[in-house]
């Protein structure tokens, strides 16, 4: 019986994400390529667009990199000014907003993939409805002065799993190779061991002391210092629009550098989606949402705010 | 470090508002204020009656255009933005905006609320003076006297301290890295010494001192002044057995602390030339320099005696006098279109004469008479009056809106502040706080509740810090004639240079202009690792 009312639901689910769509003149929703997404669409009514004021616009969260397609979604939407949609923006980093979702403190997550730990805990690909609204990558970037341009995916792995410490050893300069990691369960650590590292260990990270709000002082890992000899990586987006630092370079990986066209052709060899995120049963308003990003005016405002879309915009 | 704000709303020290009160009551005998009782606070028997909050909406924020910086630049040249980078590091930025530099710090007293004040403490608009408390542009470049000794900045640039073959040295470089000047001080075996360099509005002062246990001959205290360019100022050297002096006046005399003299200010053999001291003025301490240090020093250009402010030719400061710096000098007089007026801080000046106040400010630009009984009362329906609580001693100058009073209180340390056109004064049991035009005389807003005051040079920000509040908390922002430039009760803002605030706004924390649009922004430090 079960079976049967599930089998419905899908298909109910199903015809109005069609009709919806259809309706929004949009292309056909990309199919996430993390995991094994669960694309269910939940039977709940779209609301027009116009309706989407302030007060009722679903909860975003998500990660770093996403915030400033959050603003400029606020601001297209709900006719936000940009000090409105600073105030009104959150985000918790991507792996606790997943766990916002999933308390039902947030409606619709602008993210970058979880962790596995978290992809375990909360069931992400089949207790969320996921969708792939853009493409970053994993890029790895280094000081100006730096004269290695280009990196094989064997050497990258080296130097992060300790194999490989002097600059020289892969054309460089005869120093040693200080190889900065990011935080645990951040977006861009989840992309390196994803999509790169995979079964390979890497090497302890630096630390350092940091302030953290909640425990005052503690020892985190080190952020990448932009030395002469500094390796680091991070997400595409983040780094080339967020980075404050002026003189960091992309590092090619097996012959290609990352921009946004080797990303949206994937002729980079280490992109990655990032999604928009809603419950099964998400609010009509968080549905919407997730859907006008699906659409080509939702793409554009993407390609507008420097990201790569999921999908072509003329 | 405050970078350019000042912060008004601390308490001012009794002592130093004794002149102030003397005055007060003079002037009380000699022009009493006319008052006529309406319904309202009964100051008579209560100074500083629990005023009843009484909030004037807030108008909506205005918004003008900023001031006009030259091409290719988002704030004035001199200045720089320190912005929080990733994990402990912090980013400088130009004038254009362009990366300059990052440093390394981690907050020490980061207290555990998620308010994140305490980062204000860094970023925002530095002077290079302000910078060098964390960084100086080009400190990678300085080439050192002492290899093997720590390179320190201070306001004026950079020094070392060290020791070789029982000679101390300190290596003075200027901002630019250049050493200007290297001192040297030959201390005998077996004795201890303290040394320290910090910078004194605007000079340079070298403090050594040596301390021996088993012979008090060899102690001494030597203090050298310079420029910051290094060139010799002055030298004061005291080495008198047994006594151990606490301060330096004027760059020239010693003060001692003993409990059978009390402090007195004496010449470098020892012999004193003034007795019954109060203390200095607003002395610096040189040991803030140090924080490690054991010595206990302070450095001044004014001292109080039986209530009388003092310079450093040990004469009482004459009328209208401004410091080196030209600021107001906390208790000397200031005629304000005949009205004299007591600086009760170095930027604010207050009196009442004939039915009439006036405040001097630190420009002196809007020294102004407020008609007291004329036109602003009958108009408002407000009064304004003098307290003579005590035996007609006037302890306060009060004016009382409706229900609420406010005060500039002798007594408890009531604040206030000046900016531009504004006058800000502060109720002493609650902390509502008004804003009066100084050119119309009108309340342009009454705050009840607690509220706390940021005055910079062309702005105050008012934060409503409590959800005692009625406006509940948040922060507005005032320019210097009065118009309410930007408000909000989710941001975090601090006061710095210029027409720029340090704003926290969602996801971002860098500089704004007085409308609260970003010049420079970053990612909020917590976020920038996710």
């Amino acid at each position: 019986m079960k079976k049967v009312l599930s089998a419905i639901l899908v298909l109910s689910a199903a015809l109005v994400l069609a009709l919806a769509l259809a309706s929004c003149g949009s292309a056909s929703s990309p199919s996430p390529t993390h995991g094994s997404p669960s694309p269910i669409p939940s039977p709940v009514p779209t609301v027009p667009l116009a309706s989407l004021t302030l007060a009722v616009f679903p909860v975003l969260d998500g990660s770093t990199a996403t915030i400033p397609l959050a603003i400029g979604l606020l601001k297209r939407l709900a006719g936000c000014t940009e000090a409105q949609a600073e105030e009104t923006v959150a985000f918790h980093t991507t792996d606790a907003s997943y766990q916002a979702l999933a308390d039902g403190k947030a409606d619709l997550l602008l993210v970058y993939p979880p962790a596995q730990p978290t992809v375990d805990k909360l069931d992400v690909f089949h207790g969320m409805d996921v969708r792939e609204i853009g493409l970053d990558a994993l890029v790895f970037i280094v000081n100006d002065d730096n004269p290695v341009k280009s990196l094989t995916s064997a050497q990258v792995r080296g130097i992060y799993s300790g194999a490989i410490t002097n600059w020289k050893q892969v054309g460089g300069l005869d120093l040693p190779i200080v190889a900065f990691q990011r935080p645990t369960l951040s977006g861009s650590q989840t992309l390196m061991l994803d999509l790169l590292m995979k079964d390979t260990a890497m090497t302890t990270p630096t630390k350092e002391l940091v302030a953290d709000s909640m425990d005052g002082l503690i020892e985190d890992i080190a952020a990448y210092n932009g030395s002469s000899n500094a390796i680091g990586y991070s997400v595409y987006y983040y780094a080339k629009n967020m980075y404050t630092k002026p003189d960091l370079r992309f590092v090619a990986v097996d012959g290609v550098l990352p921009s946004n066209d080797t990303i949206r052709r994937k002729a980079y060899g280490y992109t990655s989606p990032f999604y928009g995120v809603i419950p099964l049963h998400p609010t009509s308003q968080a549905k919407t949402v997730l859907e006008w990003l699906l659409s080509a005016n939702g793409q554009k405002l993407l390609s507008d705010c420097g990201y790569v879309p999921a999908l072509p915009v003329s | 470090m405050n970078r350019g704000a000042r912060a008004v709303l601390g308490p001012l020290v009794a002592l130093l508002l004794t002149g102030a009160v003397a005055w007060l009551a003079a002037c009380a005998v000699a022009s009493p204020i006319p008052y006529s009782p309406t319904p309202g606070p009964t100051v008579a028997s209560s100074p500083t009656p629990s005023p009843v909050p009484s909030p004037t909406p807030l108008p909506a924020s205005v918004v003008l255009p900023p001031p006009v910086q030259p091409a290719g630049r988002l704030f004035p040249s001199g200045l720089y933005a320190v912005l929080k980078g990733e994990g402990s590091r912090f980013d400088i930025l130009d004038g254009t905006g362009a990366w300059v530099q990052s440093f390394s710090y981690v907050p020490w007293n980061l207290s555990l609320d998620e308010s994140l004040n305490e980062l204000f403490d860094v970023v925002g608009l530095d002077t290079a003076t302000e910078l060098a408390a964390h960084s100086r542009v080009g400190e990678d470049r300085v080439v050192l006297r002492y290899p093997t000794d720590e390179l320190k900045r201070f306001g004026n640039g950079y020094f070392q301290l060290g020791l070789d073959q029982e000679t101390y040295h300190a290596v003075l470089y200027d901002a630019s890295g250049k050493v200007v000047r290297v001192l040297s001080f030959p201390v005998a075996t077996g004795t201890g010494v303290q040394m320290c360099v910090d910078d004194v509005q605007g000079r340079t002062v070298v403090f050594e001192q040596s301390r021996s246990d088993d012979d008090p001959s060899l102690d001494g205290t030597d203090l050298t002044v310079l420029t910051s360019s290094g060139i010799l100022l002055a030298h004061c050297a005291w080495k008198v057995p047994g006594i151990e002096p606490v301060g330096l006046l004027g760059m020239k005399y010693f003060v001692v602390d003993d409990v059978s003299t009390g402090i007195t200010i004496r010449s470098s053999d020892g012999s004193t030339l003034m007795s019954g001291i109060d203390g200095l003025l607003e002395p610096q301490s040189l040991a803030r320099a140090e924080r490690e240090a054991s010595f206990y020093f302070e450095v001044a250009d004014y001292f109080l005696k039986d209530g009388v402010v003092y310079g450093s030719d040990l004469k009482p400061v004459l009328k209208d006098a401004l410091d080196r710096s030209g600021r107001l000098i906390p208790g000397v007089t200031y005629d304000v279109q005949g009205i004299p007026c007591v600086a009760r801080t170095d930027s604010l000046a207050v009196g009442a004469q004939g039915g009439r106040l006036a405040f001097r400010t630190r420009t002196d630009a809007h020294s102004v008479a407020i008609a007291a009984g004329e036109s602003y009362l009958d108009r408002r329906g407000d009064r304004l009056l003098l307290d003579d609580e005590t035996a007609g001693r006037i302890r306060a100058v009060s004016l009382a809106t409706g229900a609420t009073l406010w005060t500039l209180d002798a007594r408890n340390g009531s604040s206030a502040g000046t900016v531009g056109e504004l006058l800000f004064l502060q109720g002493t049991e609650s902390g509502a706080l008004c804003v009066v035009s100084l050119v119309s005389g009108r309340i342009l807003y009454a705050l009840g509740g607690d509220a706390s005051l940021e005055v910079a040079d062309d702005y105050a920000i008012v934060h409503t810090s409590s959800d005692g509040n009625p406006y509940g908390p948040g922060f507005f922002v005032l320019d210097a004639k009065g118009n309410l430039r930007y408000q909000s009760k989710a941001d975090l803002a601090h006061a710095t240079h210029g027409t720029f605030f340090a704003l926290q706004r969602g996801p971002y924390l860098g500089i704004a202009d007085l409308n609260g649009n970003w010049v420079v922004k970053a990612l909020r430090w917590d976020l920038a690792n996710g």
